[in-house]
């Protein structure tokens, strides 16, 4: 059970799943998937196309009955609970459709009344999403003649009306500029700093790096890796990526770097050696030492975490931009 | 993007089902549909064209043919009732199916399933939303209408009355567009469809009137406007609607009662409308619903069987209206009529029990998750009221009010001297039922079993294709026989034949017979029904154990897989 303000009375997390399965017919889109979302976590689900992320949020969002499985939302199982997991939730779809024949206000006024609004709150609130999304301007225009970043905006809007306690976004950025990317990117992370869970699904890296606090990979309907970001860039095998910059082509230093005993493998591109190095953070700085010793012309000596992208790359995930 | 949240809290004030004015989905429809500009255009081109049509039906026998003003006022009347049926009927309906599917095309329904608005109010929202600009249209028409009853003294109470079952019946297929809406994939699809149904609503059913069915008419506005209105539009020897048409709408013969026309309508009206409004609600819930529950599929049989034995129980009782309809069928004599009687509740019944079979009945997948659910619940099986649960023991119960209407009919017509010759042959007597409870047993086993394309597949191998065999036969071997051989698997050729011989057996001998009739034919006729039952009762219990089979193994794997829980 969850309490008034949407979030679980025990302070679990706000979206569990547990062994969810969906099947179309024959096609097996998302299986034994397990995963939690703690209150405040900005969650990215990446994966390319076709990976089973929007068939998982159209489940999260209950408009999907799962085949298998256990679902929570704010602490309300979905197959028994639908209509108050709803109310805690904020749900913006792929490709974000919006009424033609309506402008801006009138969009979001509706879908004001509908959540119940009080009446006397209504305008101020869509007035106050509306400069949210910084749409103030077109608070008079059609919706159908807004541009493709508008209507995102405008759907975003509507998602946060009646401040959900929970955001499920699927591929919110498409459509965005720079500009507008980083805009959301500002305003997410306030959302997560006032205690909103947001899950947000883009099959563009650069969309989702840099603000997420944890991660899940899916490939072919399954969960690769998730987790909090600081603990999934930590390699499993306790090896360390190092990187070193030379002043020379890195080609030519390949061979007396894999002669280091904690070396395990070299990589040279242009002037750039990565190594795989077991060693603790003592260590490092004595690869350094040793290096420079050496006579070799280092430039630029860092250890590189891993991030998302190599995440992807280890899980075979495919398309990715 | 500035940032400017802010606390507030949301209180709930959801608009409840009833309050229409503050409907937000009505309101969206109402701002959409009618903004100033439209009400300049639709008003201006409405006023326009309605005013014309009223003026010359009004002026006409004034000026030209010098009717007091009272008579041409009630003339008048008539084009605007037309005017106001083709707007809410018509384009109302399509403005809501097409609306609907929009709406659901683009996933914009997503959004409002999400808000905690309840089911109804969103229906009721979308229902007198939609159409908004139809029902401005049909406000136009209202100042005429009300100068036409004035001028012409109609009765003000009848001429409500009449507009209570308009209304009926403009709600009646408004919920048929947006059920039509809401199972299409594509507007045009939807606009189509409810067009479609609107036509066999209103022009198609009520034609069955003449050969026995008159009950369809009544979901109609003829015969509250026939027996309200119409004598009152006429003026001693001036008529404007025939005598004979109002008294084709007296009382309502309905079992023994006479029931009044206008609360039949009502009542068959409300009843279609509860039906739609339940499918509507049940899809808008959750659209992988059932559009039936069980409980509500054996109801909606129970009330079809009730209409049409109701309905043939006075034609089979009166031997005038058997006449009547004989009549119309080609001076067919009373027997045969109560065979074609007896044949046409066969086919309305059969037609209610396989609708109503598919539609209760759950796919591969629904039967899984429903099992999946039970278990998660707790229990050992799928309750046999879920959509999930297997249909047989419900097949059964449609069945079993087929037989019963069928019985009562029979044991009416038996009453009749007239009708029943000499003692009662069960053979011919219960073929056409037992053909009935086979198609129906194997539909269900085929629907539960396969996928609804393998389903379409078999129900065309099974009842389709024998006969166009058996045509290609006759053709090549000049057999005409090799038809009714051939095409025996086909409930269409043995449910035929079994009524054929159902009339030329418990008949009086009739002159309708061709003389070489029963050599050719007749005679050929148990053998084909003998060949049906037999294939179709070995293809029945082969689909029956497969699916119990198939039923069985998918169980043990669930039940593998799925923790205890406590079962």
């Amino acid at each position: 059970m969850a309490s008034d303000t949407g979030a679980p009375a025990d302070g679990g997390p706000m979206i569990r799943t547990a062994d969810v399965r969906v099947d179309y017919d024959d096609v097996t889109a998302v299986r034994g998937l397990s995963f939690e979302v703690a209150r405040g976590e900005v969650f990215g689900l990446i994966g390319p196309n076709g990976s089973g992320k929007t068939s998982t949020i159209r489940v999260l969002a209950t408009l999907l009955e799962p085949t298998y499985g256990e679902v929570f939302v704010g602490g309300f199982d979905t197959a028994t609970h639908a209509a108050e997991a709803r109310a805690v939730l904020g749900y913006m779809p792929d490709l974000a459709p919006v009424h033609d024949d309506l402008t801006c206000f009138e969009f979001l006024d509706q879908f004001a009344g509908a959540y119940g609004l009080p009446r006397r709150d209504r305008r101020r609130r869509v007035e106050e999403c509306l400069e949210l999304v910084d749409l103030t301007a077109k608070r008079n225009a059609m919706a159908g003649t807004l541009s493709r970043g508008m209507t995102q905006r405008l759907v975003l809007a509507k998602t946060l009306l009646h401040r959900p306690a929970v955001m499920l976004l699927d591929e919110p950025a498409s459509g965005l500029d720079p500009l507008a990317r980083a805009d959301l990117r500002d305003l997410l992370r306030r959302l997560a700093g006032e205690g909103v869970t947001v899950l947000i699904s883009s099959h563009i890296l650069t969309e989702l790096s840099g603000f997420c606090t944890s991660v899940g990979i899916m490939e072919q309907g399954e969960m690769k890796h998730c987790g909090r970001i600081e603990e999934l860039s930590a390699h499993a095998d306790g090896t360390r990526q190092v990187v070193v910059e030379l002043l020379e082509p890195a080609e030519a230093f390949v061979g007396q770097l894999d002669e280091i005993d904690q070396v395990s493998r070299a990589l040279a591109v242009d002037h750039t050696a990565t190594l795989t190095f077991a060693g603790d953070e003592a260590e490092v700085v004595a690869l350094l030492r040793s290096l420079v010793e050496q006579g070799m012309p280092v430039r630029g000596f860092y250890e590189r975490r891993r991030d998302i992208e190599d995440l992807m790359r280890e899980s075979g995930a495919k398309e990715v931009s | 993007m500035n940032e400017s949240m802010t606390n507030l809290a949301v209180s709930p004030h959801v608009p409840p089902w009833f309050a229409f004015w503050a409907n937000p989905i009505a309101q969206r429809c109402r701002r959409a549909r009618l903004r100033g500009r439209h009400i300049a255009v639709y008003g201006l081109l409405g006023l326009a064209v309605i005013g014309f049509v009223f003026l010359v039906a009004y002026l006409l026998p004034v000026y030209q043919f010098d009717r007091p003003h009272a008579f041409a006022a009630r003339s008048a009347i008539i084009p605007m009732l037309v005017i106001q049926g083709i707007a809410l009927m018509g384009m109302g309906t399509m403005a809501l199916a097409t609306g609907i599917a929009r709406e659901r095309d683009r996933d914009l329904l997503d959004y409002q399933r999400m808000t905690p608005m309840g089911p109804t109010a969103k229906i009721l929202g979308y229902l007198f939303g939609l159409p908004a600009r139809e029902y401005f249209l049909f406000g136009i028409t209202v100042p005429f209408v009300l100068y036409a009853v004035w001028v012409g003294e109609l009765p003000l109470l009848k001429v409500c009355k009449y507009y209570v079952v308009f209304f009926s019946a403009v709600w009646c297929y408004h919920l048929t567009g947006l059920c039509a809406g809401m199972v299409s994939r594509k507007p045009w699809q939807s606009a189509v469809i409810s067009v479609g149904l609107v036509v066999v609503l209103y022009l198609v059913l009520p034609q069955l009137s003449y050969v026995g069915l008159w009950v369809f008419e009544y979901l109609t506005v003829y015969p509250t406007f026939f027996t309200l209105l119409a004598e009152e539009l006429n003026d001693g020897d001036r008529v404007l609607v025939s005598g004979r048409l109002i008294q084709m709408y007296e009382d309502v013969r309905f079992f023994n009662a006479a029931v009044d026309p206008l609360w039949f309508s009502l009542a068959l009206q409300g009843g279609l409308i509860l039906t739609l409004f339940t499918v509507v609600r049940r899809k808008w819930i959750d659209a992988g619903r059932h559009a039936f529950s069980k409980p509500f599929g054996l109801g909606f049989v129970l009330a079809v069987h009730v209409l049409v034995v109701g309905t043939l129980w006075s034609a089979l009782r009166d031997g005038s209206i058997l006449t009547r309809i004989g009549r119309a069928m080609g001076d067919l004599p009373a027997q045969a009529t109560m065979g074609w009687l007896l044949g046409l509740y066969v086919v309305v019944s059969a037609s209610a029990v396989l609708l109503t079979t598919f539609l209760i009945t759950p796919g591969q997948h629904g039967a899984r998750r429903g099992y999946r659910r039970a278990r998660k619940n707790g229990r050992a099986s799928v309750p046999m009221a879920w959509d999930a649960a297997p249909a047989l023991r419900w097949v059964f119960g449609l069945v079993a009010l087929s037989v019963v209407g069928y019985a009562v009919l029979v044991a009416l017509a038996r009453q009749n001297p007239d009708l029943f010759r000499g003692p009662l042959e069960w053979g011919w007597v219960g073929s056409p039922i037992l053909i009935l409870a086979l198609m129906a047993l194997l539909f269900h086993g085929l629907a539960e079993r396969c996928k609804p394309r393998v389903l379409l597949l078999a129900a065309f191998g099974l009842w389709v294709f024998p006969i166009m065999v058996g045509v290609i036969a006759a053709i090549v071997l000049r057999e005409e026989l090799a038809v009714l051989y051939l095409g025996a698997p086909s409930p269409l050729i043995a449910g035929v034949l079994s009524l054929v011989g159902l009339t030329y057996h418990t008949g009086l001998p009739s002159p309708t017979w061709d003389d070489g009739f029963e050599r050719d034919v007749l005679s050929h006729v148990p053998t084909v029904i003998t060949l049906f039952v037999g294939v179709a009762a070995v293809v029945t219990l082969f689909v029956q154990v497969n699916r119990v089979r198939w039923m069985a193994r998918w169980r043990a794997e669930e039940a593998e897989r799925l923790p205890d829980a406590g079962v």
